[in-house]
């Protein structure tokens, strides 16, 4: 009981194979609530696969993954999530667009709420207009937009910064900041070890399908002899990538 | 509002704001009206003309004849008709304007069975033959035979005799098979085309999410199965709007053109017989049902519209077989593609309409059918709502399972 009440996520002995391939061969972490939580790995190192399957996108082979203690629905918790394969209803307007997730994720006034974000991020005379006639860093916010409605309780960013320029990964990073402020839980995959180091309260390295680091990053860092997640990532990666 | 009623009222709201959703909607209506009211106008204008130049045995219009073959009574020629010798000074005066018409009946009448007309066209006259029609002659043939002949040979010969047929059904009542079958074969009609404007709109919505890239952020805020039948109650609802914008101008047309001639013919024949009317409608209604399960079905397997309606061909094609055998099926001894076509979910509900209309569908095989396309309905929905959520991140793959796990980048 008290391991649902520390932790919002809980991953116990998850396995995944695709068409007789092993992607994920055991692997367990927990995730404390009000945290941020960095999941690294190379490419095909199995993050992605563990937070679709997290979110009942995939069936895992076999293992438990938990959120609130329980298999998660929408009904149960409000999960925000920003994938790493990115798109909109490109025919639809930006306000349309927001106001429909918002609904759908329990808003009362999603359309204040979408006008009032829209300007924060500096597209406020975007809202009428059409998805497809945004620049590609104009559906980046509509999309983080839709992602951080509502408060959620579990915030899942997959790659959140990738073609941000500097001014809006600080837009964003100041987002995050206030979502944790705020009582959010954090997971965050990113392949930028800085925003490790300076976000996250805990991480996983994942290699060959298991968790090769997992703890405080404080610990993980130590546990290399201090060097930075920079030189971490390559000492652990360096000799090629899980693919 | 429920996760379904607001996927429902979004997919609904953004069909109705697409200029292509209206333009397939009233496209088809416009076109068949246009062609119908045309058909009516030309049908009142040609009766109006017909009328107009028979009327014009009067004696405003100057007739010259030529009788060799003497065949007139001229006790029946009405006074603006002149008998005259000449054929060619005649038909100069055709040419001056002294005569309308000239009608030249030769020697060889009998053989030939022709009657030579000569007509100086009037300005005012626009008709592709620039002249008056034969009714005058033929008023004037006619006469003279009836007056030398009992009109009723003259009837009998002339094969102007209509046979009007009245037929008795086996409990003894009278069974009007077309006037029967008109309103459920209307029914039908709509069906097809339902299945036709919407095919392809259905395949969109499903697979929308898929090609935009769009499904894994809203399938974290809405269950698969709630986005599915949220879309498919959606493509339901405007499946019946399109029918009501269908309907309204064909009964505004039929109030406005109901003394036409050609609608006040066909209105007269119908015979409006409600359990058969009623029986076709609960089958579009499952049909339909069935269409947009098989249609949301395919689209869920496949990771885009384009790969989706390769597969649809295949349910189009199920739906419209039986109309390949429609004269097999308008029988009372059914054969055995008739109750193929009749059982297999996807030809079952063209061919029991079919059937129903023309009154050749046992009440017990009625129910069987509704049975089963309702089963098929419910079971091609419940795939479809599995399926998508299986398939739901399938952003690439055509080849498609039950179980799909792709392999992905993480």
């Amino acid at each position: 009981m008290s391991e649902v009440l520390d932790n919002i996520v809980v991953v116990k002995n998850f396995k995944m194979a695709f068409n007789g391939k092993v992607v994920i061969k055991d692997l367990s972490f927990n995730v404390k609530r009000g945290e941020i939580f960095g999941l690294l790995g190379s490419n095909g190192s199995g993050k992605t696969t563990t937070i679709r399957t997290l979110l009942g996108l995939y069936t895992q082979s076999s293992g438990e993954l938990l959120i609130n203690g329980k298999k998660y629905s929408a009904e149960n918790v409000n999960v925000g999530y920003l994938p790493e394969e990115r798109g909109l209803y490109k025919k639809e307007t930006v306000i349309d667009t927001m106001e429909y997730f918002g609904r759908l994720k329990g808003l009362k006034d999603p359309r204040e709420w979408s006008v009032k974000y829209l300007e924060r991020v500096g597209i406020g005379d975007k809202v009428n207009e059409k998805i497809e006639k945004l620049s590609t860093g104009q559906q980046q916010k509509v999309q983080l937009g839709i992602t951080v409605m509502g408060d959620p309780e579990l915030l899942i960013l997959d790659e959140p910064t990738k073609g941000f320029d500097p001014v809006n990964r600080k837009l964003l990073m100041d987002i995050i900041d206030e979502l944790h402020g705020k009582g959010s839980t954090i997971i965050m995959i990113t392949h930028y070890m800085d925003e490790v180091e300076r976000l996250c309260d805990s991480a996983l390295l994942l290699k060959g399908g298991k968790a090769y680091a997992y703890g405080p990053v404080k610990d993980i860092k130590k546990k290399f002899g201090g060097k930075s997640f920079d030189q971490i990532f390559v000492e652990v990666y360096g000799e090629g990538t899980d693919e | 509002m429920s996760k379904i009623g607001i996927v429902t009222k979004f997919e609904i709201i953004r069909q109705l704001k697409k200029p292509s959703f209206w333009i397939a909607v009233l496209l088809l209506p416009i076109l068949l009206g246009g062609v119908i009211g045309l058909s009516i106008l030309s049908s009142s204008s040609m009766d109006d003309e017909i009328s107009d130049k028979n009327s014009k045995t009067d004696d405003t219009v100057k007739v010259g004849l030529i009788d060799d073959a003497k065949v007139v009574n001229k006790d029946v020629v009405p006074a603006n008709v002149s008998f005259v010798e000449d054929k060619e000074k005649s038909i100069e005066a055709v040419k001056t304007g002294e005569l309308d018409e000239l009608y030249v009946i030769r020697n060889d009448f009998v053989e030939s069975k022709e009657v030579e007309s000569y007509v100086r066209k009037k300005s005012d006259e626009t008709s592709l033959f620039g002249g008056v029609t034969s009714g005058n002659i033929l008023s004037i043939l006619s006469a003279s035979a009836a007056s030398r002949v009992d009109i009723k040979d003259v009837i009998i010969l002339s094969n102007s005799v209509n046979v009007k047929t009245t037929t008795f059904d086996e409990t003894g009542e009278e069974f009007n098979l077309l006037g029967k079958a008109i309103i459920p074969i209307a029914v039908l009609a709509i069906f097809y085309i339902l299945i036709c404007v919407f095919g392809n709109r259905m395949l969109m919505a499903v697979v929308e999410e898929k090609e935009n890239r769009i499904s894994e952020m809203i399938l974290t805020a809405v269950s698969a199965k709630q986005l599915i039948i949220g879309k498919i109650i959606a493509l339901i609802l405007l499946g019946f709007l399109q029918m009501i914008i269908f309907l309204i101008p064909v009964i505004i047309a039929i109030f406005v053109y109901r003394d036409n001639p050609m609608v006040s013919g066909i209105l007269g024949i119908i015979e409006f017989d409600p359990v058969t009317f009623i029986g076709n409608l609960a089958l579009l209604v499952f049909s339909y049902f069935l269409f947009t399960g098989a249609c949301t079905f395919v689209g869920s397997l496949m990771p885009t519209a384009r790969d989706a309606s390769q597969y649809i061909g295949i349910v189009m094609v199920g739906m419209v077989l039986p109309l390949m055998f429609i004269g097999t099926m308008m029988t009372s001894t059914p054969s055995l593609i008739t109750y193929v076509l009749s059982y297999f979910p996807l030809s079952a509900p063209i061919a029991m309409m079919i059937r129903n209309a023309y009154g050749f569908l046992p009440w017990y095989e009625f129910i069987f059918g509704l049975i089963e396309i309702g089963i098929f309905s419910m079971l091609s929905i419940y795939l479809a709502s599995r399926c998508f959520q299986k398939n739901a991140i399938n952003f690439s793959v055509t080849r498609f399972s039950f179980k799909s796990r792709k392999r992905i980048k993480g």
